[in-house]
């Protein structure tokens, strides 16, 4: 199955309400960081070399609703940090729930089994298991043995459950193709996840090991590479086909910073999900007081690896709602999925 | 300070004290390198059109060029200063633009696809056949440059045939020939002469904003690009 009818539905017409209200700049995906503590320390992550007493700040349930509704976002991806590190994180989810968000709970699976029966399958929930290759590669880049292994019985205990489950693969200089086909057609096949998603990492100049991150050029071959694999025909992303042509090159686009708005324990982060400019208080100062045309590919140096999902999925899913051509392919490609699945 | 602007044709040209003007086109680089020697101004403002790489931008968009490249070439920055009191005067101004790089080639940039590669290679805005040139002109000489470039044609967008075909100033005759023997391009011409109104509008706004600014140049305060890293 790809993307469930009715988020492509609820996405479609919040996006249709933002183009009649003549709106320049909405979000499309709330990313909530309730915390940055995590109990792993990935290679490639940026986001946890906080001092210890903002490692120590969680945001409270009732910032995090607040938050979704000041946003207006019709999807929240919870990430951080680990948010299962989160004591509360069960009541975070089920009051986006209550508010019809279509919630991205975003988990290196670690304490999945141990939150399972405290959490509730839904519509609105999937739970987004980060999975960055087959077991040496996994637990290379996540730095520690047997992740890969808690991941996998994590994932099987979804399933069992009834949750709607996709992945999140982060693609780096030691991501081969190879090692990307292997891994979905596991992901597919073997535990059968609803969908799945990927993105190149981002070279976060915080991050421990530089070495890791692949330039755009070597992103689009190595993209090429993965995604014209003939088994590609069964593997259910959930992605507009347009992101993954900009993916392989073959479509320009420029990031939509704004569409993927960063709600952390510190503030609005701005501009974007991956840099770090500081904070506002509220949302709309960071929309109305950020000067975003100064921020993207080829405007900032920042932004010259980037093809991340969460600048340019925004990007891809407006330009699919403003042309019929690329809506019906979206659809059909949905639609094929889901009857591969 | 004594500006000397480089404009496509006298219709965006800005008249006034200590402005000097000086058309663009073929053998822009020598033009401007012999005007510069001789009158030796402050500053030299290229505004111009150019074709989008950057798909955000729309036909008429302005793009304020914060480095240009030329294949095989060392990359130029504009002074930072001018570039700044600039970017900061189109702001304040409410003039709508982005800063970005600026790609200069030998020829019309001419499909879709073309436009697409060169995106993901260089990051540049736009691409033009003689930002670089002019930028070389007055750095060699020592004098500041700014440029301005109105999209003309968007990254969404290929050229009519004749202009792809198009290499020299002299070859007018024979693209007007050609343009008038394919009809299935008429269209095409119709929407460049639209976004040609557009750009040089947007030019025609801009360009006296960042005059202003560069001769009150004296009030530019620090250099947040430079701490920022000019890469990219």
């Amino acid at each position: 199955m790809g993307i469930p009818a009715g988020q492509a539905i609820a996405v479609s017409t919040y996006l249709m309400k933002q183009k009649i209200m003549g709106k320049k700049r909405y979000p499309l995906v709330l990313m909530l960081e309730p915390l940055w503590r995590c109990n792993l320390a990935c290679v490639g992550c940026g986001k946890i070399q906080h001092p210890e007493p903002i490692l120590n700040t969680y945001l409270s349930p009732q910032e995090c609703w607040d938050a979704a509704e000041e946003c207006g976002a019709p999807v929240v991806s919870i990430a951080g940090g680990e948010p299962l590190v989160h004591p509360q994180i069960d009541e975070i989810v089920a009051g986006l729930v209550e508010r019809k968000k279509y919630v991205y709970l975003c988990t290196n699976a670690i304490l999945l089994q141990r939150w399972l029966p405290r959490l509730r399958p839904s519509k609105y929930l999937t739970i987004s298991v980060h999975m960055d290759g087959m077991k040496e590669l996994h637990d290379a880049m996540v730095d520690r043995e047997g992740t890969f292994e808690k991941a996998v019985d994590g994932m099987r205990e979804a399933k069992r459950l009834g949750y709607r489950l996709s992945t999140n693969t982060t693609v780096f200089a030691d991501s081969s193709p190879d090692d990307m086909r292997t891994l979905f057609n596991f992901l597919m096949d073997d535990i059968k996840v609803d969908g799945m998603m990927v993105s190149p990492g981002y070279d976060y100049p915080k991050a421990p090991d530089q070495s890791v991150f692949l330039k755009r050029p070597q992103m689009i071959q190595t993209f090429r590479k993965i995604l014209s694999f003939p088994d590609r025909k069964r593997w259910s992303f959930f992605h507009t086909p347009m992101f993954l042509d900009f993916l392989q090159g073959k479509e320009a686009m420029q990031c939509t910073a704004w569409g993927n708005p960063t709600r952390t324990v510190l503030g609005w982060q701005r501009p974007c999900y991956l840099m770090n400019e500081g904070y506002t208080k509220t949302f709309v100062e960071l929309i109305d007081e950020t000067e975003w045309d100064r921020y993207g590919y080829g405007r900032d140096a920042r932004c010259t690896n980037c093809m991340a999902h969460c600048g340019y999925e925004a990007t891809a899913v407006s330009a699919t709602i403003a042309s019929p051509l690329e809506g019906i392919r979206a659809g059909v490609s949905t639609l094929v999925s889901r009857k591969g699945a | 300070m004594t500006a000397l602007i480089v404009v496509p044709t006298s219709r965006e040209a800005v008249t006034g004290g200590n402005i000097l003007v000086c058309g663009s086109g073929v053998g822009v680089r020598d033009m401007v390198a012999a005007r510069v020697a001789v009158d030796r101004p402050s500053v030299v403002v290229l505004a111009g059109f150019c074709g989008g790489l950057d798909p955000s931008i729309a036909a008429g968009g302005l793009i304020l060029v914060r480095r240009v490249l030329a294949d095989g070439q060392e990359e130029i920055e504009p002074d930072l200063a001018l570039f700044e009191a600039a970017r900061r005067a189109l702001r304040d101004r409410g003039r709508a633009f982005v800063s970005s790089r600026v790609l200069t080639v030998d020829a019309p940039l001419s499909t879709r696809v073309a436009k697409t590669d060169l995106w993901n290679v260089h990051g540049a805005g736009g691409v033009d056949m003689e930002t670089y040139w002019v930028a070389e002109a007055a750095r060699s000489q020592g004098v500041p440059w700014i440029a301005l470039r109105a999209v003309l044609d968007t990254a969404h967008e290929s050229l009519p045939q004749a202009v792809r075909d198009w290499r020299r100033e002299s070859d007018e005759g024979a693209v007007m020939r050609s343009a008038a023997r394919r009809p299935q391009d008429w269209a095409a011409y119709a929407r460049l002469a639209l976004h040609m109104r557009k750009a040089r509008r947007s030019l025609k706004l801009a360009l006296p904003v960042v005059l202003h600014a560069l001769a009150t140049g004296s009030a530019v305060e620090s250099l947040p690009l430079a701490e920022r890293g000019g890469g990219g």
